[in-house]
């Protein structure tokens, strides 16, 4: 952050932190040994110092922090951070009243009402852009990579009013123009009629997204919404409706991700059990699965909607085409995938992501929707561990981004609201930083061999695992792990540098060959 | 017994019908086009059942003890009457010599059933650990199975104990078990199992607490732990604290030989839930509480390694003391000592803990028709632990996954004698060596399957102790061994398969790269285009491994290098007389610079299919991926300097044998120092001499 940023910071928020600068305070991190040094809270930033080494022990986003608890030992407050991505540190602050000075700023910057206050708002990118991620995945040219005749680009929503939650542009059968679009919008919920989620090549099927119809009481019908669908589905071909409603409700239900951090050893498995998580990671991957089938080998089209249509249908339809489409599974298509089925899509993640787990407050619309996602293709990466092209890092990373980070991709709640706040001009683009040859780098999958394939994951119990390095990152010695990746990197590239050095001296020994032979000194 | 239908657990429409067959060791279920073919040894079958009559037939559910299950649905009841009987009769040997070990015949091993027997030594296994030294030494007092018949001959005792001490103490312990030495830490401080004390409340025995004393005072350190697996509330079996001076007592609850029996069953039913949700199948394995028994007796394997790491000596017992005693003393060995997480070592320690100290694998392993209270499974759960072991530091051991398993069944199958009898003693009386295969030189010959490709022995965190963190959150259900035979729940794309493959085809290039560099330097000769002098030259290969690990193959493809290195480069132009384009090009190219991938192979070209547990390998010279069955041949290829026999599938065998004239073995291949793949070939082409060859250069790497 550079210190221009820093000065307006300390101006903007200065009515928030009354104790900027604190010494003496000791801070407790797993897997390091207790540090004493100097805590600075900053506008966006919890810093914490030893001045020893010249680095931070500490710097961590305000919007990290889920819930703050206070302890006091005769006059030493404790403070006690508990991050939306699991971890939790302790803070020791010698006096009470700074104790209290500083948790309240946390608190209050932890949980600021204005996007426009955020860090992605301040934050300067310092590192060369190579490449804008705000226009890296235009619909414009999603479209254009389906290759296909019968679909089109419609603007009908281009000032969102049809769907407030709908982009700009969306991909509709060509043969339905925009009038029968308004008029099936009237008949879904939130205008949310259905679009163009996945078109599958081989069978020429195709996924469809929507909310729920608004049939009322008395079944109403629509014509409109009837005739887009048989549009989408072309003449004498039959479909899917797949309506994950009643599935909905379960993870609307609050599924606290298993708040693992506690160590109760003894009842470790029945708590596993009765938190649920692993049980609706089972039950998304088998919708997902389901609709890949009707696509694949059924040769149905499927359109699936749950209520509103951003929360468990973009789960669905987003995994279905990690199991369908091998571009998904390339980082790249990946974040184009994040980008089309959840941000564009609507997916609020301002308000799904605004809490996490240890936050005990009303949370009414909180809910781990993404992570659930991720969670899913975590299992299925498990499963097929050289048919993706990113590692679970890279997961991982885009988990943390959506909770808190410093760039804009993940704020808000659909389309309209970011042009509202003009992000891709005034916010740096996750994506940007992440897609230079240098970040990418630590995503990369050793293993990874394009697989051009359908991947089927199994969904049995014995076949799903608890994401460890997720959800026990921080109760879990990371050296191990380190070095199973250091060694499977080792492997790979000695064996990548031999075999391009046979292929160069093969063709050595070929020319020095012809050259012999041309001048009689070897035989045939 | 014809028109047999095998029932598949998930798909029950969809039977696969074929032909039956019993032999006098194995079941076989063989269908027309090959697909499936289930074979049995009647040794694993751990149940059978007869259920109600279908329409179809009468099916008989056969369990396993390798936890296969399989029905097979027969169409005549009385067929399946006959061979319910039969295989009830099979399935439970009365005798020991009825054991398929005396009959089983191996086209694979040496001739000479007694190799593989001499292996293991208990002496060499001390002298490892420095004894004897000032503190302990070897006793002969057990020298005729009389002070205690279930130890072995051998016991190493604490120096300064007299014989009568020994005798006193044995006389106080349960079964004469008294206390021995089992693991010297290279701090000195030892690890010793011993069974429990006849005690009663009041009872005391001078010489017991003289050995004790002993044990104390063998170590600089002046403190000293009993840790004894007692239930302390029912009162007997322990000794009494006030007796015993300067000795700390540590009591563990890890349940009895029942307790465990009981619970694997409940996990077992668990795992044959149809289609259970996962809530359902969470909680069953929470309430089998296997995972649980499992923790515990890690964290008193812990225990024990923590305390010897900390330079203090523990005595360890349970009740007979080769239950639970064996299970956490080899558990505790193996995270003191990195020795014990290489193949050898393992070997070595089921050997010493299991063997030696007399685990009753007759009676556990209900090997012989025993009474069913007395068989548990105590060295499945052994197993079970060690697979944890290797999941929480996926880079400390040498072994793998497959290791362990088949481990595991070779114990429950009888097929090679090292687990008949219950105790040295039981064992010496039968002849086994002279009369049966040893497992172990068996596994030697098969090395290359076993290897784990991520060990690391001299990364920071895999060499010296390991102390791992055993959280219940790290202890896990094991599919790879409970529901190993359904193919559905395992990873598609198994990352140690993967890199098996990817290290072996790296090391087939790199021989290649000095084949083709040594060629390219002699064809610069002859075109007067030579450079520098060969140093140049070697010194490439040998940079390119610096960052390689120090396993199996690497090693030897060091030794390799360091072979090419000294051979002057001139008697190469000699050797290969000067010089066939065609034939250079030919041997160039005999090397594959691709390989087949695994991915969506699901059976061999000979249509056998590839089950999750069954590798697959890569023909050297043309890259495709072959079963076993198909892969037997083992020849040099041309292409590859080190000239040492690798594995080719029969296509390309008979090509290499017609395209050389001369035999396959060229003249400068190096008899003195036999290669290491020799251990690749499994059917019949390993001659004794070349065998034992093997195993000393495997010996010497390990040792190294």
């Amino acid at each position: 952050m550079s210190d221009r940023a820093a000065a307006f910071d300390a101006m903007e928020f200065v009515e928030f932190i009354k104790t900027p600068k604190l010494d003496g305070v000791k801070l407790h991190q797993p897997f390091h040994p207790p540090v004493e040094g100097t805590l600075c809270v900053t506008g966006h930033h919890v810093i914490l110092s030893s001045r020893k080494a010249n680095t931070e022990e500490l710097w961590l986003l305000h919007m990290m922090v889920d819930y703050l608890e206070k302890k006091f030992i005769g006059s030493t407050g404790q403070l006690t951070l508990y991050c939306k991505n699991f971890m939790v540190i302790q803070l020791d602050i010698p006096s009470m009243e700074e104790c209290l000075n500083v948790a309240s700023s946390i608190e209050n910057l932890s949980s600021l009402q204005s996007v426009k206050m955020t860090y992605p708002f301040f934050y300067r990118s310092t590192f060369e852009k190579l490449e804008d991620g705000w226009l890296a995945f235009q619909p414009e040219s999603e479209l254009t990579r389906i290759k296909s005749d019968n679909w089109r680009l419609s603007y009908v929503n281009e000032d969102f009013e049809v769907s407030p939650t709908y982009p700009r542009a969306i991909v509709v059968p060509k043969t339905v123009d925009d009038e029968i679009l308004k008029k099936a919008a009237a008949f879904r919920s939130g205008g949310r009629f259905p679009i163009l989620s996945y078109l599958h090549k081989k069978h020429d099927t195709v996924i469809m997204r929507s909310s729920q119809p608004l049939t009322g009481g008395n079944s109403k019908r629509c014509r409109e919404d009837e005739k887009l669908l048989n549009a989408a589905l072309g003449i004498g071909r039959r479909g899917y409706i797949i309506d994950t409603r009643s599935y909905s409700s379960a993870v609307a239900a609050k599924s606290k991700a298993c708040k693992d951090s506690n160590r109760t050893t003894d009842k470790w498995l029945s708590r596993l059990s009765s938190c649920g998580w692993l049980g609706h990671v089972k039950e998304l991957l088998n919708v997902a699965c389901l609709v890949a089938q009707c696509i694949d080998r059924e040769n149905f089209s499927v359109l699936v909607h749950g209520t509103d249509g951003f929360d468990v249908t973009p789960q669905v339809t987003s995994l279905a085409q990690v199991i369908l489409d091998p571009d998904c599974r390339t980082i790249r298509g990946f974040e184009a995938l994040v980008e089309r089925e959840w941000l564009q899509g609507g997916h609020p993640f301002a308000s799904r992501c605004s809490q996490s787990v240890f936050y005990s407050g009303k949370t009414k619309h909180v809910g781990p929707v993404f992570l659930l996602f991720l969670d899913c293709v975590w299992q299925i990466h498990q499963q097929f561990s050289c048919s993706f092209e990113f590692n679970e890092d890279f997961l991982h990373m885009i988990f943390e981004n959506a909770y808190a980070s410093q760039f804009g991709t993940f704020l808000c709640n659909n389309e309209a609201e970011r042009e509202r706040l003009e992000l891709a001009e005034k916010t740096t683009s996750l994506w940007t930083f992440v897609n230079r040859p240098d970040i990418l780098q630590k995503y990369l999958n050793p293993l990874f061999k394009s697989n051009q394939n359908v991947i089927w994951p199994a969904v049995a119990p014995q076949s799903l695992c608890l994401w460890e390095s997720t959800y026990l990152r921080w109760d879990i010695e990371p050296a191990p792990r380190a070095a199973v990746w250091g060694a499977i990197l080792d492997i790979m590239q000695d064996d990548k540098e031999s075999r391009l050095k046979v292929y160069a001296l093969r063709r050595e020994l070929a020319d020095l060959q012809k050259e012999a032979l041309e001048k009689g000194l070897i035989g045939e | 017994i014809e028109n047999v239908r095998l029932l598949n657990r998930f798909n029950s429409k969809k039977p696969s019908i074929g032909t039956l067959y019993l032999t006098a060791t194995h079941l076989i279920f063989s269908d027309p086009a090959g697909k499936r073919e289930p074979w049995i040894l009647h040794q694993h079958i751990s149940a059978l059942e007869k259920q109600p009559l279908t329409t179809t037939g009468a099916p008989l559910l056969i369990r396993c003890k390798t936890f296969q299950t399989v029905t097979f649905v027969i169409p005549k009841e009385k067929d399946c009457q006959e061979l319910y009987k039969s295989l009830q009769k099979l399935s439970n040997p009365e005798d020991l010599t009825d054991m398929y070990a005396f009959t089983y015949k191996s086209a694979s091993l040496s001739p000479s059933v007694t190799a593989g027997w001499d292996q293991f030594d208990l002496h060499t296994e001390y002298a490892r650990m420095g004894i004897p030294n000032g503190f302990w030494k070897a006793s002969a007092v057990n020298r005729d199975y009389e002070v205690c018949p279930t130890y072995p001959r051998m016991i190493h005792v604490p120096a300064a104990s007299q014989s009568s001490v020994l005798f006193g103490s044995a006389k106080f312990r349960s079964r004469g078990r008294l206390p021995v030495l089992s693991y010297l830490h290279h701090n000195m401080a030892a690890m010793c199992r011993c069974s429990q004390p006849l005690a009663g409340f009041s009872a005391r025995c001078m010489e017991d607490e003289q050995m004790l004393q002993d044990i104390l005072l063998a170590n600089k350190d002046s403190s000293f732990y009993i840790n004894a697996m007692v239930n302390r509330a029912s009162g007997k079996g322990y000794e009494n604290e006030d007796f015993y001076t300067n000795i700390k007592f540590k009591f563990i609850g890890i349940e009895n030989i029942h307790v465990m029996r009981n619970s694997l069953q409940k996990l077992l039913e668990v795992c044959e839930l149809k289609n259970p949700s996962m809530e359902n199948f969470l909680s069953g394995i929470d309430s089998s509480n296997w995972l649980r028994h499992i923790k515990a007796v890690l964290d008193t394997s812990y225990f024990i390694a923590k305390v010897v790491s900390d330079g203090v000596s523990v005595l360890v017992h349970c009740s007979d003391g080769w239950d639970r005693t064996a299970q956490t003393c080899s558990l505790a060995s193996m995270m003191l000592d990195p020795y014990y997480r290489t193949l050898k070592g393992l070997e070595v320690l089921i050997e010493k803990e299991w063997l030696a100290f007399g685990h009753k694998f007759i009676h556990r392993c209900g090997l012989i028709n025993v009474d069913p209270r007395e068989v548990s499974p105590i060295f499945t759960q052994f197993i079970d632990c060690v697979w944890q072991l290797t999941q929480l530091y996926p880079c400390a051991f040498q072994f793998n996954e497959r290791f362990l398993l088949e481990l595991h069944d070779h114990v429950y199958s009888c097929q090679f004698g090292n687990f008949l009898g219950n105790c040295e003693k039981d064992r010496l009386g039968m002849k086994l060596p002279e009369r049966t295969y040893s497992l172990w030189s068996f596994m030697r010959t098969r090395m290359t399957d076993y290897i784990n490709p991520l060990y690391l022995p001299n990364h920071t965190i895999t060499k010296g102790v390991i102390l791992p963190d055993f959280d219940a959150q790290r202890i896990k259900f094991w599919r790879g061994m409970y529901n190993r035979y359904e193919n559905g729940v395992h990873p598609r794309e198994p990352v140690s398969e993967v890199l098996c493959a990817v290290k072996d085809h790296t090391v087939s290039l790199k021989d290649n790269i000095v084949f083709l560099e040594t060629k390219l330097a002699t064809l610069k000769r002859i075109l007067g285009k030579a450079e520098t002098p060969p140093a140049d030259e070697s010194d490439s290969p040998s940079n390119s491994l610096e960052n390689h690990e120090n396993d199996l193959e690497s090693r030897d493809k060091l030794k390799l290098d360091r072979k090419s290195k000294r051979r002057p480069i001139l008697i190469k132009d000699d050797s290969f007389d000067i010089i066939s384009s065609t034939l250079l090009t030919d041997a160039a190219d005999s090397v594959a610079v691709d390989w087949m991938s695994f991915r969506n192979i699901k059976q061999c070209v000979c249509d056998y299919p590839f089950e999750h547990f069954s590798r697959k390998y890569h023909c050297w010279r043309c890259g495709v991926v072959y079963c076993i069955r198909c892969i037997d041949k083992q020849t040099p290829l041309p292409g590859h300097d080190s000239q040492r026999p690798v594995p080719v599938c029969k296509g390309c065998y008979k090509i290499l044998k017609a395209g050389s004239s001369e035999p396959a073995t060229p003249s400068r291949s190096p008899s003195k120092d036999p290669p290491l793949n020799i251990l690749n070939s499994r059917m019949g082409e390993v001659s004794p001499t070349q065998l034992a060859h093997s195993i000393q250069d495997l010996e010497v790497q390990l040792a190294e």
